[in-house]
């Protein structure tokens, strides 16, 4: 199975969203991550056939998907960012809808489907109540059944732990790892920690242009000798600030030889900062997270 | 089918909307009741006239024409005398008992001519057709037909209840975001498309009886017509119309036509939904088209021709000042409403997915 994407751009107007995007997917998690205005929407939607691309070609197994069209829908799975529930529909029936939306035809196959889903998504408790009356965290579960109703080939998440407490996150990336072996996962996330330990490759998209697209091992070894831990007053925090960036400020407890040597309005701040060289005498080097490669890659000096 | 049940659930399970359209139907019965009559025939004294369509009722004959012409000439030499019989008393040629009798006579002729004057007219009218009308026009009393068929118009809350039900259709999907999971999906375009027309379409139907239901029950029992077998020439508004339709056949006529129009305006509202996608667009947009062609109309007939406003109402079904009531613009204004219906349908299809793939 291999989803392939060729120098595909895509135009608003004047604006580039996308610039000459090309990379191979097979079966596995992608993480793609950016920030807003990245271009990560855009290549969603046109993955899911809602934008054509101003140049390039997406192809699946080899046939572009616009002439696929209803073929590749059929093997599609795709959560939006705002998953479009209707509020009057009961979770059950919501199913029932995008069943036969997505051509499922067979109607014990779709009963056991939804039975199914609604367990994986811990809302068979719930399956008869509206959606309206769902909480924040229960729609997104709810849009998360929605987009694996047809047990799709290419199932395209966005931001789908939006809203949902650490727990479900936990079970939602379990159940993203379960399933992912046999199918292609794009999932575009600003929570980096969500595909840490389940993605297969990261795809980093600043200002419409892949930058990156490694795994996440090489990513992280790349990063050695980038990720400093460093002890300083706070007085001094500014100035760190704004030469490099941090990815993290914690206050310490001090020792009494620490305390000794400062005051108690001048203590001592642990911060965590990204640099290509040592940025003091008394830095150590710490092994790099994905959320340090993200602000490595995104993060602004001074904030 | 399944689609189009689940599409008639989208529609019609919103509370709010239902609230609406029954307030809706409150108004309308509420102006059904108490919207006050046609002022035209004020200066008709409806129960004069009455006397006379009873005296003269069906087909004119010869007799009738004799009786008509006598009354006529009663009426105008009465009326004519006033002065002279008034000097010929003043001098003594004339006593009171014979003067009282004329002044009796003569307030009987000024009562009776305004209105005299409008039978007559119709006489004439009926004399000048001669055997041009497909069927022998009929004296009955048609004053309250007049009334009942002038005051139809669009109908406004009818209107409404279609546009806040179907504008809806596309526009919500495109609102909460939906239309990405519809457009991704299997069956989310074509299929999906045509469910969301033919639901709109169901509700359209069904609204549009219940609506026009309460309009003909009530009107009906309100004017409690007459003539219902007589040709529809008999009013002279109709004497274009070359077919031999009688008041029943028209009545009926007219209220398919309301029918259609207003399916054809749910058809309008459905493909702004598709092609619009934002409620409040949609909404201008439908009042523009119903509406502009109405506030032209004083340029050019035309315009009156093209109204969503003026068709709908109904009335100008087979009317003799229309543009097209030569060849019967029954006939030509559903062909053309058809066409335009399919023409908006299948724009709305095409335009439907690739929209938003312009992003």
């Amino acid at each position: 199975m291999e989803l392939k994407f060729d120098n595909v751009c895509k135009n608003y107007g004047k604006k580039r969203a996308l610039v000459d995007f090309s990379a191979t997917l097979t079966e596995g998690v992608y993480a793609l991550l950016g920030p807003n205005g990245a271009g990560k929407s855009t290549l969603m939607n046109m993955t899911a056939d809602i934008l054509r691309p101003t140049a390039g070609t997406i192809t699946y197994n080899g046939e572009s998907i616009y002439k696929l069209g209803d073929k590749f829908r059929a093997v599609l799975g795709f959560l939006p960012q705002s998953a479009g529930l209707y509020n009057s529909f009961s979770a059950r029936s919501l199913l029932r809808y995008y069943g036969c939306l997505k051509g499922m035809d067979d109607k014990k196959a779709i009963e056991a489907r939804i039975d199914e889903l609604l367990e994986l998504v811990n809302l068979t408790a719930d399956a008869s109540r509206k959606a309206g009356q769902y909480s924040g965290g229960m729609r997104q579960r709810l849009g998360i059944a929605v987009a694996l109703l047809n047990d799709p080939k290419v199932l395209i998440l966005d931001e789908p732990t939006a809203g949902l407490d650490p727990k479900e996150r936990i079970r939602f990336r379990n159940i993203i790892s379960k399933i992912s072996f046999d199918r292609i996962v794009i999932l575009a996330t600003h929570i980096v920690s969500d595909v840490e330990y389940i993605a297969k490759d990261v795809l980093l998209l600043r200002q419409g242009q892949l930058i990156r697209d490694t795994d996440v091992s090489s990513l992280l070894a790349e990063m050695e000798g980038k990720v400093w831990d460093i002890k300083v007053l706070a007085a001094e925090v500014p100035s760190f600030m704004q030469k490099y960036k941090i990815s993290n400020i914690t206050k310490v407890s001090e020792t009494e030889e620490e305390a000794e040597a400062t005051n108690a309005e001048n203590g001592l701040t642990a911060l965590r900062v990204l640099s290509d060289e040592r940025p003091s005498e008394t830095a150590t080097p710490v092994p790099a997270s994905l959320e340090d490669v993200y602000l490595y890659y995104f993060g602004e000096v001074g904030i | 089918m399944k689609l189009l049940g689940y599409e008639l659930n989208k529609l019609l399970l919103n509370r709010k909307m239902w609230i609406a359209v029954l307030l809706l139907f409150v108004v309308k019965i509420l102006l059904l009741l108490y919207t006050p009559g046609d002022g035209t025939y004020s200066q008709i004294n409806k129960s004069i006239y009455r006397r006379y369509m009873e005296q003269y009722q069906g087909e004119l004959t010869a007799e009738k024409a004799e009786q008509i012409e006598a009354e006529n000439t009663r009426l105008n030499e009465t009326l004519a005398l006033e002065s002279e019989m008034k000097e010929k008393y003043f001098a003594g040629e004339i006593d009171a008992d014979t003067y009282d009798a004329y002044q009796t006579e003569l307030y009987d002729a000024q009562a009776k001519q305004p209105t005299f004057e409008k039978v007559y007219e119709k006489y004439q009218y009926f004399l000048a057709q001669g055997d041009s009308f497909p069927a022998s026009p009929q004296f009955f009393y048609d004053l309250d037909w007049d009334k009942y068929l002038k005051g139809m118009f669009i109908d406004i809350p009818l209107l409404l209840a279609l546009l806040v039900v179907i504008a809806p259709a596309f526009a919500m999907e495109f609102s909460s975001g939906a239309f990405q999971i519809l457009l991704s999906s299997r069956r989310g375009r074509g299929r999906t498309y045509w469910a969301k027309v033919a639901a709109s379409l169901v509700y359209a139907v069904c609204v549009s009886a219940l609506f026009f239901g309460a309009d003909m029950l009530l009107n009906v029992q309100r004017y409690r017509l007459p003539g219902w077998d007589a040709p529809l020439q008999s009013i002279q508004t109709f004497s274009g119309c070359p077919y031999a339709l009688t008041m029943r056949t028209y009545f009926w006529s007219v209220y398919l036509y309301r029918f259609l129009f207003m399916l054809g305006i749910a058809v309008l509202i459905v493909t702004l939904s598709a092609l619009m996608k934002r409620m409040i667009a949609i909404c201008f947009a439908s009042a523009f088209l119903v509406m502009a062609p109405m506030a032209l109309q004083g340029i050019a007939p035309v315009f009156s021709d093209l109204s969503y406003g003026v068709q709908a109402g109904g009335f100008e079904a087979f009317a003799s000042y229309h543009t097209l009531s030569g060849v019967g613009n029954l006939v030509i204004s559903i062909v053309f409403l058809v066409l335009l219906s399919l023409l908006l349908l299948f724009w709305g299809r095409f335009s439907y997915a690739p929209a938003s793939q312009r992003g």
